[in-house]
């Protein structure tokens, strides 16, 4: 009986070229993609995007922009006539993942010459520069540290007498040396809407959660292709005035339906339980949520067409959602992924939508700043929809 | 003469090299019931999704209510298809489940209730309306598959296998059904391997093999013209009958049937071959003879025919 058993499904398995390969090939394939997202993440070797300005001439601040950008641990872009302004528009927009401005001399003793700009959802990303920034001082400065030290000492001591050592003694213990050390300032990018630092990291994860949730929910309704086909439903509809397209029409617009209600409902819990401010764009919330319920379901459509049996649907979509919400942004935002991983999550619907979600909850982007991000989403969903529908009609027919 | 419901002329079908159905003409006229026979691999499958436009034929023309057969033609609507499977919502009632299809064959608003209410009562299951599909009788699942596939009024009705996996009180309310439906002027293509069903039911009958037409005609005069008049004998051993009474039965020019102790023979009208004799004979042997028979051939001894006979086709 055991052995019977284990052999139905061994051969269903077997049998099942499509279902066979991707039970087999995506066990490794996920975890690259995982272990190369979360070695990353923890292994502090970020592929961060560094936006520098430099608005000081003296020659020891020179050097930090030149080490800074000589160095290849991050990425910097670097504009001579990036002021304060630029950087928090840059940040905040996402262009880089942090700001970097050097502001004053670093040599100076007691200035904060260098000011870290980040955008609340990244803040990680903040801490980690201001590290590797002492490091490059550190490692490439190093006369500038002693200097600057020896200044420190002079300005607090006046000489190095003994009783002027038992005032630096005195002044490491106090608060004042610490904060006159302390050259890096660390600051959130200014933005146009008031929204605490909290609530911008809440609303990064309202589309983070849709996109993914929608993604395997619309799936789940798509399977339904899968009994249509098997049980001659397809056969009897496709008699029917407007054959497989109007069959396609009425699950794409269930499946929206339904996803929109869904992704508002996210809304909903985000808007009570986490103190998001939503009252103010209601008409752009519900636009966003029909783009993101829409790409969901064309995307549950086409792959519903191209599965041939439930097995392979059921593992194909676990497959691709896992996929799209790693690469995409959904489980660990995409600054904290190798360089290529970034690139390779704008194919994906969860980055845009997570743009989308974001820019109009946090950022407090306009309808320019969002009509890109609508736009791909806008695009994707129709190409989905006509791979599908095209499948579909050959499929069916042959 | 009115025009056949369906016609089809000189169609032929390939699956890359394979030819699929060969130079096959046949048609249907206005309340008939037409049986479409044949082994697997007939090409039974590709002339139903021919019918439907599934398939674009590569030779022939096909024509419902004498309009050619295109891809995308509104005249598909002409044809309503009971699937082999159950092709029902399991989720839903029989009620919801025609209501949903009457709207996809583009019925609308007051429209809808009557045409499902008839189609309901056309199949005999008005009382079992609101139940659920999933809590029928498969007999009353094939009822409403029947019931799904009449609702747009189409002037053809494909019949795919309709009574397979009923017991003998479901399939005999089907065929009354079936010829219900005729009787009100459906024209029927009933593809079947139930060839009793087929003899029962069947104005004329196409016999299909490897793709090309066998035969088509009435039952009668299908098997007049195979048999010209010949009887079938059949002996049928008790079971555990060994290989000595293979090779005798063998050698008396009878034949295995599907049923490992039944064997068949074929008799001459006027040279009947003794088979009390022969079961005599067998008995003597110590081979045990439960039953011998003699009967007019039907469809099953055509098919059995055809099974022993050599690759050959026929012209149509």
């Amino acid at each position: 009986m055991i052995w019977a058993i284990f052999k139905i499904m061994a051969l269903r398995l077997w049998r099942d070229k499509g279902a066979l390969a991707l039970a087999f090939i995506l066990p490794g394939f996920i975890y690259a993609v995982f272990a190369a997202i979360f070695s990353t993440a923890s292994g502090g070797k970020l592929d961060m995007r560094v936006a520098l300005a430099v608005t000081d001439a003296a020659p020891a601040t020179v050097r930090l922009s030149d080490a800074l950008q000589s160095q290849t641990d991050f990425s910097v872009t670097f504009d001579s006539a990036f002021d304060r302004e630029a950087i928090d528009e840059r940040v905040r927009l996402g262009t880089e993942d942090v700001g970097l401005i050097l502001s004053d001399d670093i040599a100076k003793p007691g200035a904060q010459s260098v000011i870290i700009i980040y955008e609340p959802s990244r803040k990680i990303a903040a801490d980690m520069l201001s590290g590797q920034v002492r490091q490059i001082i550190g490692r490439d400065l190093p006369d500038v540290v002693l200097a600057k030290q020896i200044n420190l000492v002079t300005t607090l001591a006046g000489g190095l007498t003994p009783a002027q050592s038992g005032a630096i003694n005195a002044a490491l213990e106090s608060e004042a040396l610490t904060d006159a050390t302390d050259f890096i300032s660390v600051q959130p990018a200014r933005r146009d809407v008031d929204v605490p630092e909290g609530d911008a990291t809440t609303a990064y994860y309202v589309g983070a959660t849709a996109i993914m949730f929608l993604l395997f929910s619309a799936m789940q309704g798509a399977a339904l292709s899968l009994e249509e086909r098997g049980s001659g439903i397809t056969d009897r509809l496709l008699l029917g005035p407007r054959g497989a397209m109007a069959m396609m029409a009425g699950k794409f617009s269930f499946l929206s339906l339904q996803g929109t209600v869904q992704a508002l409902i996210i809304v909903a819990v985000a808007a009570i339980f986490f103190k998001i401010s939503v009252t103010g764009h209601l008409p752009a919330l519900l636009f966003i949520c029909v783009l993101a319920a829409s790409v969901a379901a064309a995307i549950a459509l086409l792959v519903s067409v191209i599965a041939k049996s439930s097995v392979q649907m059921n593992t194909a979509s676990t497959f691709i959602v896992l996929l799209f919400s790693a690469l995409g942004g959904s489980m660990v935002p995409r600054f904290m992924m190798p360089g290529w991983m970034q690139s390779a999550g704008s194919f994906t619907p969860n980055a845009w939508v997570i743009d989308l979600f974001y820019g109009l909850l946090a950022r407090g982007s306009d309808a320019s700043q969002l009509a890109l991000p609508a736009l791909i989403l806008a695009l994707i969903t129709a190409g989905c929809l006509a791979l599908a529908a095209l499948l579909s009609h050959r499929l069916m027919r042959f | 003469m009115d025009s056949p419901v369906l016609s089809v002329e000189n169609v032929s079908v390939s699956y890359g090299a394979r030819k699929a159905v060969d130079n096959l003409s046949f048609d249907i006229r206005t309340g008939e019931i037409v049986g479409l026979l044949g082994p697997n691999g007939a090409g039974k499958t590709t002339i139903i999704k021919s019918v439907c436009a599934q398939i674009i034929p590569d030779s022939g023309v096909i024509k419902i209510t004498g309009r050619a057969v295109k891809r995308g033609a509104e005249n598909r609507n002409a044809v309503g298809l009971v699937p082999q499977d159950i092709g029902l919502y399991m989720h839903m009632s029989a009620r919801e489940n025609l209501s949903a299809f009457a709207r996809m064959f583009g019925l609308r608003g007051a429209a809808v209730a009557p045409t499902v209410d008839r189609a309901l009562s056309d199949v005999g299951l008005s009382a079992r309306a609101d139940d659920l599909v999933s809590g029928l009788s498969g007999g009353m699942k094939r009822r409403i598959n029947y019931a799904a596939a009449i609702l747009h009024g189409p002037a053809l009705l494909i019949l795919d296998e309709p009574t397979a996996g009923v017991d003998i009180p479901a399939r005999d309310a089907l065929h009354d059904v079936t010829r219900k439906l005729a009787a009100a002027g459906y024209g029927v293509l009933l593809v079947t391997h139930e060839l009793e069903q087929a003899e029962q039911l069947c104005d004329r009958v196409l016999v299909m093999k490897n793709g090309v037409r066998r035969d088509f005609d009435t039952p009668a005069a299908l098997l007049h013209r195979e048999f010209e008049g010949r009887s079938e004998g059949l002996i049928t051993l008790e079971a555990g009958a060994g290989a000595e009474a293979a090779s005798r039965l063998h050698s008396l020019n009878f034949t295995p049937t599907d049923h490992p102790n039944i064997w068949h023979t074929e008799i001459s009208k006027d040279s009947a071959q003794p088979l009390a004799a022969i079961g005599q004979s067998l008995e003597n042997a110590g081979i045990d003879v439960r039953e011998i028979t003699v009967r007019k051939p039907g469809l099953t001894s055509l098919f059995h025919k055809m099974a022993l006979e050599p690759q050959t086709e026929r012209a149509s």
